[in-house]
Formats: C-alpha cells, sequence, structure tokens
C-alpha cells in the first residue's frame, strides 16, 4: 500500500506527460498487479478506490482475504516467497524485458551520446497487458557503452515499486538469472533441488578436503609428539641418574636424623595451657607470692624473681641456678640421652677466686664431696661453671671429654684467667678427692667463637643456660637471638613445673 | 689444714653432747663474723643476726653451706653442722650484657 501512496507523490513530484495521459482503469490494473507484494488482488478494490485516502485502520478493517494468486505451493517461508516472487517477477521480467526491447528501439535513434537520461513516455503506449508493470517504470536511466547493444538498465521505478529491500535481492537474483529470464515456478524449484545438490557435493567435498589439510597438520603433530616422546625420555634418564646421584650423595652424608629428633626435642613449642600458666606466673599480681620452692636445692622461686624471665628483663642467680640444679635432675632421670655432667652454681667461681690471693680452693673443697653429690666430680664428661662478670653472664665448661676447656661468651669475650684458674682446680680437685696427679697443660683452652650471638643487652643469662642446655645434650649450638623469647617462656614454664624437658 | 678438715667430716655430730655451736660467716669481701647458736636453732636467727649487722636486706643476700643454699627453717643439726664450720653469705647476682 506504500507504494500506492508513494506513486501518486512521484507523480505530482515529477510532472510527465504520461501522468496526465494516466486513466483509472489503468491504475486500478496497475494496482493490482502490485497485490501480491501487499494483499490479493481484488477486482472490486478498483471501485474502492477512494478507501486509499481513508485512515489506515479503516483500511486494514476493509482488507480482504488473501487469496493467493500463485499456484505455487508454499514452501518455507523464506525461500518459498523469494522464488514465489521470482516467479512472479519472471513473468513481470519478460514483460519488462519486452518493453525494454521496446524502449531500446526508441533509443537506437539517440545512441550516440553518452549518459543520456530519458523519461520515455512512449514506453507506456504499449500499456495494455503487456504494460502492466511497466506502469510504475517512471524514470528508466539508460547509461549507452559507446554503441554497444547491451545497455545496462538500472530500473528505479522497481525499487520504488516494492520499496522494500527484498526487492533488491531480488533484482540481483534476476540479474543473476539472466540466462533463464522465464524461469517458472518448475524450474525455480529444480535450481533449488540443484542448489541443495551442489550444497551435498560442496559439504562432501568440504569433507574431503578437510581431511586433506588435516593431514599435514597430524604429521606434524606426530612429529611434534616424537620430539617430545624423545625430550621426554632424556628427562626421565636426567632425573633416574639425579635421583642415584643423590641417594649415593645422601650415603655419604653423615647421619643427621638423630640430630634431628633432638630439634625437635629443642624447640618444643608451648602449649597453651603452659603459655596460659606462664602468663599467670609472670604477672604482677603474683609478684609478691611463693611460686615454686625446690626442697633438695632450697631454692625458692617467687614471682619477683621470675619476672626476670619476661622480655628484655635480666636472669638473676636463682633462676638460673634453679635451672640447673633442674638440667642435673634431668640427666639423673635419663642418663642416655644426656652426657654426665656436673654444673656449678653461679657462686662457685666467686668463691674460688675469692680471698687474698685470688684462688682459695679450700673455701670450695668441701662442695664436691662424694657424700653431697652423690657422684665423683672428675668422673663427669663435662662441669659447668656459670662465671658471673658484674653484670654479665658468661659460661665456662671442663670439657673432659674432649680435655678441654672451654668458654662460652655471648658477646664473645676473652677470659684467660678464667681457663687458668680452672686448670688449677681441677688439677686441685682431682688431687684432692682422688690423690691423683693429672696433667692438664696438653688440654685445649678453647674460646668457642662458632656460637649464638646476643645482639642486645638483657639476654646473656638466657644464652648461658642455653649453652648448658645444648652441650649437656651433647648437641650443637643450634639456636640463635630469635629464639630468645621462647626460650625464656620455656625456662619459666621448667621452672614452674620443676622439670626440664 | 686439709687434714683437719677432713677430720672434723669424720667426726659423728650427734655424739656430740654440745647444745651450742660456734659457726663462721663469710661475706663475699672475706669479712668473717661469728656466732654462737644452739644445735636446734633455725638458722633464720643467725642471718637475721647477720643481715642486721651488715646493715643488708634479707632478700640480697644468699647464705650457702658447701655451695647449697640455706633456708631459715633450717637446723645446724639438720645439716650436720659441726663447730667452726664457715657459711657463705653471697650477694645474689644478676645480669644482661653490657649496657
Amino acid at each position: 500500500m506504500g507504494a500506492l501512496e508513494i506513486n501518486p507523490k512521484k507523480r505530482d513530484a515529477t510532472p510527465t506527460t504520461f501522468n496526465h495521459k494516466l486513466d483509472s482503469s489503468l491504475f486500478s490494473e496497475t494496482h493490482v498487479f502490485k497485490r501480491p507484494k501487499f494483499a490479493p488482488n481484488t477486482p472490486d478494490l478498483s471501485q474502492d478506490r477512494p478507501v486509499v485516502l481513508r485512515s489506515t485502520a479503516s483500511r486494514v478493517l476493509e482488507y480482504p482475504e488473501k487469496k493467493t494468486r500463485f499456484r505455487r505451493p508454499v514452501h518455507a517461508p523464506c525461500r518459498a516467497r523469494r522464488f514465489s516472487f521470482l516467479k512472479g517477477v519472471g513473468r513481470n521480467y519478460v514483460n519488462y524485458m519486452s518493453t525494454k526491447k521496446e524502449a531500446f528501439s526508441t533509443f537506437r535513434f539517440c545512441a550516440g551520446k553518452h549518459g543520456l537520461k530519458v523519461v520515455d513516455t512512449d514506453e507506456f503506449k504499449y500499456g495494455g497487458l503487456e504494460g502492466k508493470e511497466v506502469f510504475d517504470v517512471e524514470e528508466v536511466e539508460v547509461i549507452d557503452t559507446d554503441d554497444c547493444k547491451e545497455v545496462e538498465v538500472v530500473d528505479r521505478g522497481k525499487g520504488k515499486l516494492w520499496e522494500c529491500d527484498e526487492v533488491v535481492e531480488m533484482d540481483r537474483d534476476v540479474e543473476g538469472a539472466n540466462c533463464q529470464p522465464s524461469c517458472s515456478s518448475v524450474i525455480s524449484d529444480d535450481m533449488i533441488g540443484g542448489n541443495l545438490k551442489v550444497d551435498g557435493e560442496k559439504s562432501l567435498e568440504m569433507v574431503e578436503r578437510r581431511e586433506e589439510l588435516e593431514k599435514p597438520s597430524l604429521e606434524k603433530l606426530k612429529k611434534s609428539v616424537e620430539k617430545r616422546n624423545e625430550n621426554l625420555g632424556f628427562i626421565g634418564s636426567m632425573i633416574d641418574f639425579c635421583n642415584k646421584k643423590l641417594s649415593m650423595l645422601q650415603f655419604l652424608r653423615p647421619a643427621k636424623k638423630p640430630v634431628k629428633d633432638v630439634d625437635r626435642m629443642l624447640f618444643v613449642p608451648l602449649t597453651q595451657e603452659e603459655e596460659n600458666e606462664v602468663s599467670t606466673a609472670l604477672s604482677n599480681a603474683k609478684r609478691r607470692r611463693l611460686l615454686v620452692t625446690h626442697q633438695e636445692s632450697n631454692i625458692e622461686i617467687t614471682g619477683e624473681l621470675l619476672q626476670c624471665l619476661k622480655p628484655c628483663a635480666w636472669l638473676n642467680d636463682e633462676v638460673i641456678n634453679l635451672y640447673l640444679v633442674l638440667l642435673k635432675e634431668r640427666e639423673l632421670r635419663d642418663p642416655r640421652k644426656f652426657l654426665k655432667c656436673h654444673f656449678f652454681n653461679t657462686f662457685f667461681y666467686k668463691k674460688l677466686v675469692g680471698g687474698r690471693s685470688g684462688y682459695d680452693y679450700k673455701s670450695v673443697r668441701r662442695w664436691t664431696t662424694q657424700r653431697k653429690l652423690g657422684y665423683c666430680l672428675f668422673e663427669c664428661d663435662k662441669i659447668f661453671i656459670p662465671i658471673h662478670k658484674e653484670i654479665h653472664w658468661c659460661l665456662a665448661v671442663i670439657n673432659k671429654k674432649d680435655e678441654k676447656f672451654q668458654y662460652l661468651d655471648s658477646l664473645r669475650g676473652r677470659d684467660k684467667q678464667v681457663m687458668a684458674m680452672l686448670a688449677r682446680y681441677f688439677v686441685d680437685e682431682v688431687k684432692d678427692k682422688s690423690g691423683k696427679d693429672i696433667d692438664v697443660s696438653s688440654w685445649k683452652q678453647e674460646f668457642v667463637e662458632d656460637l649464638p650471638e646476643q645482639q642486645n643487652g638483657y639476654d646473656c643469662g638466657v644464652f648461658m643456660i642455653k649453652y648448658s642446655d645444648f652441650y649437656s645434650r651433647d648437641v650443637g649450638l643450634c639456636f640463635n637471638q630469635e629464639h630468645m623469647p621462647y626460650f625464656r617462656r620455656r625456662t619459666a614454664k621448667e621452672i614452674l613445673r620443676l622439670k626440664a624437658d | 689444714m686439709s687434714g683437719t678438715t677432713t677430720a672434723d667430716e669424720d667426726k659423728k655430730p650427734g655424739t656430740e653432747g654440745g647444745a651450742h655451736i660456734n659457726l663462721k660467716v663469710k661475706g663475699q669481701d672475706g669479712n668473717e663474723v661469728f656466732f654462737r647458736i644452739k644445735r636446734n636453732t633455725q638458722l633464720k636467727k643467725l642471718m637475721n643476726a647477720y643481715c642486721d649487722r651488715q646493715s643488708v636486706e634479707m632478700n640480697s643476700i644468699a647464705f650457702l653451706f658447701d655451695g647449697r643454699r640455706l633456708q631459715g627453717a633450717q637446723t645446724p643439726d639438720e645439716l650436720e653442722m659441726e663447730d667452726g664450720d664457715e657459711i657463705d653469705a653471697m650477694l645474689h647476682q644478676t645480669g644482661g650484657g653490657i649496657i
């Protein structure tokens, strides 16, 4: 219907002689021919011509039922419609071609001119039956290509007639099907079939081609896989080689497993319960309370004394002495796990070097009677002597096992006098208790250098007791400054439980 | 000297009939203070007397007998002390390193 509306406008817009000649019968007939697009043709529509001018709604109501004018089976909507158009157009095309021929015959006379734009009014003289379609061809642009008979005809009118994109496509189809301008529905059906066949063949061809294309890629893949297999084999052999090497090295390596077990014992974390116990004991509320009493050594630990195990606090002699007593008890509890040791208290060395001469064996002679100790001092593997230097704790060891005197200072201090005094003491002690003279001049005096060092001004006491702890286990000093907070809490726990682990 | 001490050690304390015992308290600086107390008297008395005399706090001194800590509740009889035995009065120690 849009076409119907537009066409009159066009007629108005383009004043042609043709328009004036147009009679109602011709109009109605052309109108009829356009029906296939929008509505089936009805004979009475020509009578109702004025309807066109009415409102859209009323017109829609007045649309007659669609009657298929074309003798064609209805196929799938899209395709069938397209070809139905083609059918119709095919017929139209015949008419169109005939009229075009006529037009060309008229144009022959002025063919010499290029790009001539002619509005052929004569075309419509052939109206009647033949000119049904041609009626709407208002403008025919003919571009004559240098006397060539083949004239490209662009039918603008048609495009306007159908007012639809499909029309354009159809035109193309028509152009493509120029060889068979009079194609019927049967032919078109055949063509569809042909197309389908062609499609099928094409698809088969495509499969074959794909296989052909895939063949080299498959080969390539195979090659790459082979290459990778080679690589994998090489890597596998390398892995085997490395494993063998590793096992060899492990075999050559000295057994470290026991040390690892000990390591686990050395750094056992405190349980939550123990942590809570330690925190409570170190709190100020417990400051004046007596926390523990060690009966054997008569050492009483009050909250105030234990607070030296708080971070950054200096260790006092009570805590150190009790801890060393606990280390001895630990050894007596499980003699196989620990070296046979004796731990002097923090006052021993002070007494030994006290007096006017700077060496007073007499004052400590009775400290180590077998009746008091329960064992003979010089039978011990190691004798630990805490050294108190004004505000600093160090450790000296009479290492009978390795026949050397050791001095461990977390600040790497050296005191040769300590070594000399201890050597002298040990000789006197052996002579006093057993009556034997021993020579310790061959014993090495070692200032241990490879030892964990103190990084602050308050942890030397903890370092000292831990040197004792680790040496009595006969393990390396495998700890450092970072462990000190843990050791403080662990020591507090061990003192509170009166049991060192 | 050592010989006489050994002889003392060998004596049986229980056999001594004397109710009193002479004890020597030796300070860290070498000063000696003599006390005469009953054998069954708690050493607390002696300690207090020593601290008073030296003008020091009780809890700043550690009393040792043959290297072992003394508790105030102990008596010379318990410790099998003999006449003339020496008690060490040691100052408590503390340390943390170099400031």
